[in-house]
């Protein structure tokens, strides 16, 4: 009447087998009760004896050991790391560009860093450079800069000239370019630099690499699309100032105010010479604490031809549209002698690490200076994301609309 | 297949049977109190003399308290019975004095004169002579050194941003002092005013400047770093003198579970009442950096036993203070990443503005970014969620209000004109904040229990005290009393009909309670309006008196 079996058919213990072992083991129990603490002390004292048998040496998690390790190298320090990979950096449309970064910020007791870097894509778009700057000079009211640097870029847009081109005319060309160049300036105060440069600048174009654009000078002849065919060399010279006075880089109140002229003395074909200014406002309003900012730019880029005969290249005209101005276009959707463009972003912080943007932008290329206004703009919309670490943008997404489609920009920086 | 469901049933209750007899001896043997309780101090620590270092990322406790949930939790939405009580507390619902924390303001008289004494043992750093520098951080936005005084002690000194001169060297000054009196092991920090020439860079002291390049210390690097410090008028630098912590340094301890070398750390952090607690202690000061990495552990010698002695460290951030620069009003408003405000932001296309960001706030030099009149305790956030401070119950912050609630506003006068900020407003608008503050923890956390304390059995009567009454939060009232006898093994209770009753001011102890013999344990429930707020007040007989031995409060 007691047996009983298991599920599987076997035999299995009696109740009464499982009773008795349950009373032998009760009894077994009772000598606990002599162990009972008489005391809350006792209690706390045998839960530290227990204890005491497990001891175990603290360790830090694994994914912590592996942080505090890189951190130990320096590789999450910017300041300190000697070689890391440099992302990006390539002009936009060469495709995602990465490559080894080499660091050196200690050079004459630390006033001199020293950086070398390259950088590739899988269009085959690459990117040297080697950049000694000051540090520390007059306490930083003193700046200086040597760069070289080559690219060799073989996927440049170019849709013909002017603010009509279409959009169906895109080519792809390639631009190289060796460079070498130095700054000096001086911020007498706070927000004020002023500066000079000078360089020397090569460059070479050629038949683009893309597959599903034909290349430019399929499409395009010497007259619309000037040095396109022979290259020129230029010795650069350019004076600059800027008024910057945001309270972050990526900045959440203040402005920045610079401009540039920058002189392009054509060596070579004496075909190419002229000047370039640059003309740029932004202005940041933040409120709800800095919560919410209303960004807003102005930028116009001029040329002026040093003398008759004189045309700017095509390679180096001002240009329109891509991630950071026109956002709804394609990258350098419009070349021409001159632009003028304005963004304004609604940004609000979603989290601490991340803030969205609403943004407008309007602008267009013309080819004569008299013709810049606020007349017949290209505009596109959108909506981006912008992670931020320590009020510095590190990424971004943005998603511009026009009426020529649908721009999506992966970027490591603010537009402005 | 139905006599085997019924078999599997019968099989089943037999386990449950025998393991009920297993646990009977247990059960034969619990009971509710000791005889050494409520227990005011934890035994003598036992030694954890084989501790060493564990290192502690910043980054990677944020990321896994932020994204993650570390440590035990209560079971949200399974009612009372998914709550885990508070640990490391006597039957009283008091902490005891332990490596962790020593009852201080609100259990013992306190002057205002150790008030503001606070840690601090008459070992300022000694101005009898130059003050070797021994390490130093000269790069960001302040820089910091590690100086040995001509009396051989070692300390940090530390410095306000360029931007706001005394700012964290204030907020330094009164958070140790309060975080001291309210309980906590803090190191002893001093306000010191000298000229450079009082610094001199040791022999054989090296620096890792920013670029991480290792390298003999020089004068030039302290001049240079002391561009970054304010001076005041006669051209002396303010800076905050911490001295090192005695024992051998083991890094941070974290906000959950316990330390694995150590045999006396045998609460889960999470629940220890003192860590939840707090919580209020951080809402009062604003101190949203109150995470691991302001912490730490060190192993320290007493009669003979080495033992971890937990500290509280770092209050430069607090109040108005992010100690390298002003308070965001993001911070003790909001964590770094709060879903719901989070989805609410980005849905909305930030038309939705947290209350926090449309508020305004006092901004000044010396205090930072600071507000009160906005100040709702419950919804103070910490930088990112500590597994304390999210377990807090009732009864932790019950009791943590109470410790907030003993400070005088002579003491808090005192304890900020301590920090010394030569603005007179800025001093006041301190004391105000704090003042205000605390008031508004009483009131809210009183009102969460039925705050009644200091129970007494005295003349007869069982007295207590009302906090929300006392404090003027609320009118008297009445509270109706039910009065039993305890069962202290079975955990039962049998009632003492004839002797409930209302009362405003303590009830009358019933004939059964005094004329009971030794060792007999009696149950005093009280109510008043609030039916869901109860306390249940144990009594004992023991050598001819009757004490309290435990309170239990329910909400």
């Amino acid at each position: 009447m007691f047996s009983s079996t298991n599920t599987a058919g076997q035999a299995g213990p009696t109740w009464v087998t499982r009773l008795c072992a349950g009373f032998i083991l009760f009894l077994g129990a009772l000598p606990m009760t002599a162990q009972e603490p008489g005391s809350r002390a006792e209690l706390i004292l045998r839960a530290r004896r227990e204890k005491s048998q497990k001891l175990a040496a603290e360790k830090p998690y694994p994914a912590e050991q592996a942080i505090e390790r890189l951190e130990e190298m320096g590789l999450l320090d910017p300041n300190r790391r000697t070689v890391w990979p440099r992302i990006g950096g390539l002009p936009t449309g060469q495709g995602f560009a990465i490559g080894p970064q080499y660091y050196n910020p200690r050079l004459a007791n630390g006033h001199l860093t020293f950086r070398a870097s390259a950088a590739g894509s899988l269009s085959h778009a690459w990117l040297a450079d080697v950049q000694l700057t000051t540090h520390r000079i007059a306490d930083d009211h003193v700046f200086a800069d040597v760069l070289v640097s080559h690219l060799n870029a073989p996927r440049i847009s170019y849709f013909g000239p002017g603010p009509d081109s279409e959009k169906d005319a895109e080519t792809s060309y390639r631009l190289e370019t060796n460079s070498a160049g130095g700054t000096f300036g001086v911020r007498p105060f706070s927000p004020l630099s002023l500066g000079v440069t000078g360089g020397y600048l090569t460059t070479n174009t050629g038949p683009g690499n893309h597959d599903d654009f034909p290349r430019t000078e399929e499409r395009f002849d010497a007259t619309q699309t000037p040095g396109l065919l022979d290259q020129s060399d230029f010795l650069t010279t350019a004076v600059f100032a800027a008024f910057d006075y945001r309270d972050y880089p990526s900045a959440r109140n203040g402005g920045l105010y610079s401009a540039r002229l920058t002189n392009y003395d054509d060596r070579t074909l004496n075909r190419h010479s002229f000047r370039l200014l640059h003309l740029e406002a932004q202005q940041h309003f933040g409120f709800f604490q800095n919560r919410r900012v209303i960004a807003l730019r102005a930028r116009t880029v001029m040329t002026f031809t040093s003398g008759a005969g004189q045309t700017v290249p095509f390679y180096l005209q001002p240009r329109l549209g891509g991630s950071d101005d026109m956002r709804g276009f394609r990258p350098y959707r419009f070349y021409d002698d001159h632009h003028i463009v304005a963004n304004a972003e609604y940004r609000w912080e979603a989290f601490a690490g991340l803030d969205m943007a609403l943004f407008f932008d309007a602008g267009k290329v013309v080819p004569k200076r008299s013709q810049i206004n606020f007349h017949d703009l290209e505009t596109s919309t959108g909506i981006g994301f912008r992670f931020n670490a320590r009020n510095s943008v590190f990424m971004r997404l943005d998603l511009g609309f026009s009426n020529e489609g649908v721009g999506f920009w992966f970027k490591f920086a603010n537009p402005f | 297949m139905n006599a085997i469901f019924h078999r599997m049933v019968r099989v089943g209750m037999i386990k449950k049977l025998i393991a009920c007899l297993l646990c009977l001896p247990l059960l034969l043997v619990a009971r509710k109190f000791y005889d050494d309780d409520p227990l005011e101090k934890e035994p003598p620590p036992s030694s954890a003399d084989q501790a060493v270092p564990r290192g502690l990322n910043d980054f990677f406790d944020a990321v896994m308290n932020t994204l993650g949930h570390p440590g035990e939790r209560h079971q949200e939405g399974k009612g009372e019975a998914a709550l885990i009580p508070a640990g490391g507390a006597n039957t009283l619902g008091e902490v005891p004095d332990s490596a962790w924390f020593t009852n201080r303001i609100g259990s013992q008289p306190m002057s205002v004169e150790e008030a503001v004494r606070g840690s601090r043992t008459g070992k300022a750093p000694s101005m009898d002579g130059p003050w070797t520098i021994t390490g130093a951080k000269t790069e960001g936005v302040t820089p910091g050194f590690q100086f040995k005084d001509p009396a051989g002690r070692r300390y940090v000194l530390k410095f306000d941003p360029p931007d706001h001169p005394e700012m964290a060297t204030a907020a330094e000054i009164v958070g140790t002092a309060l975080f001291h009196n309210l309980g906590y092991n803090v190191p002893e920090n001093y306000l010191v005013s000298f000229t450079p020439d009082q610094l001199v860079v040791g022999e054989e002291t090296m620096i890792t400047d920013e670029t991480g390049r290792r390298r003999p210390m020089s004068r030039e690097d302290v001049t240079r770093a002391l561009k970054r410090v304010p001076r005041d008028a006669q051209g002396r630098y303010r800076g905050l003198a911490s001295l090192f912590v005695a024992g051998k340094i083991l890094q941070n301890f974290r906000y959950h579970g316990t330390r694995d070398d150590d045999p006396n750390d045998i609460v889960r952090h999470e629940h220890r009442r003192d860590l939840r607690g707090l919580f209020v202690f951080a809402a009062w000061v604003n101190h949203n950096d109150s995470r691991a990495i302001n912490n730490l552990d060190a192993l320290v010698e007493e009669n003979g036993v080495k033992f971890i002695k937990h500290y509280l460290i770092d209050f430069g951030a607090i109040l108005g203070s992010a100690s390298i620069l002003s308070n965001s009003a993001r911070d003790g408003n909001t964590y770094f990443l709060e879903s719901k405000q989070t989805i609410a932001q980005i849905l909305s296309l930030g038309l939705y503005v947290p209350e926090w960001a449309r508020s305004d706030y006092i901004a000044h030099p010396a205090l930072g970014k600071i507000e009160y009149p906005r100040f709702e305790p419950e919804k103070w956030r910490p930088n990112y969620p500590n597994p304390a401070f999210v377990n807090r119950l009732p009864d932790d912050t019950y009791w943590a209000a109470k410790k907030v609630m003993s400070f005088s506003n002579e003491q808090i006068q005192a304890i900020v004109k301590d920090a010394q900020y030569s603005d007179p407003e800025a001093e006041k608008w301190i004391v105000t904040y704090l003042m205000h503050r605390r008031d508004i923890i009483g009131r809210t956390y009183f009102s969460k229990v039925l705050p009644l304390d200091h129970f007494v059995v005295r003349d007869g009567k069982l007295a207590f005290e009302d906090l929300e009454v006392r404090h003027g939060f609320v009118d008297k009232r009445d509270y109706q009393v039910e009065w039993s006898k305890f069962d202290n093994s079975a955990e039962t209770r049998s009632s003492l009909n004839a002797a409930n009753g209302f009362a405003a001011q303590g009830f009358a102890v019933p004939p059964e309670v005094s004329n009971s013999g030794d060792g007999a344990y009696f149950a005093a429930n009280i109510r008043s309006e609030e039916v869901a707020k109860t306390v249940t007040v144990y009594l004992r007989k023991k050598g001819g008196r009757v004490e309290i031995v435990g309170i239990d409060r329910t909400w």
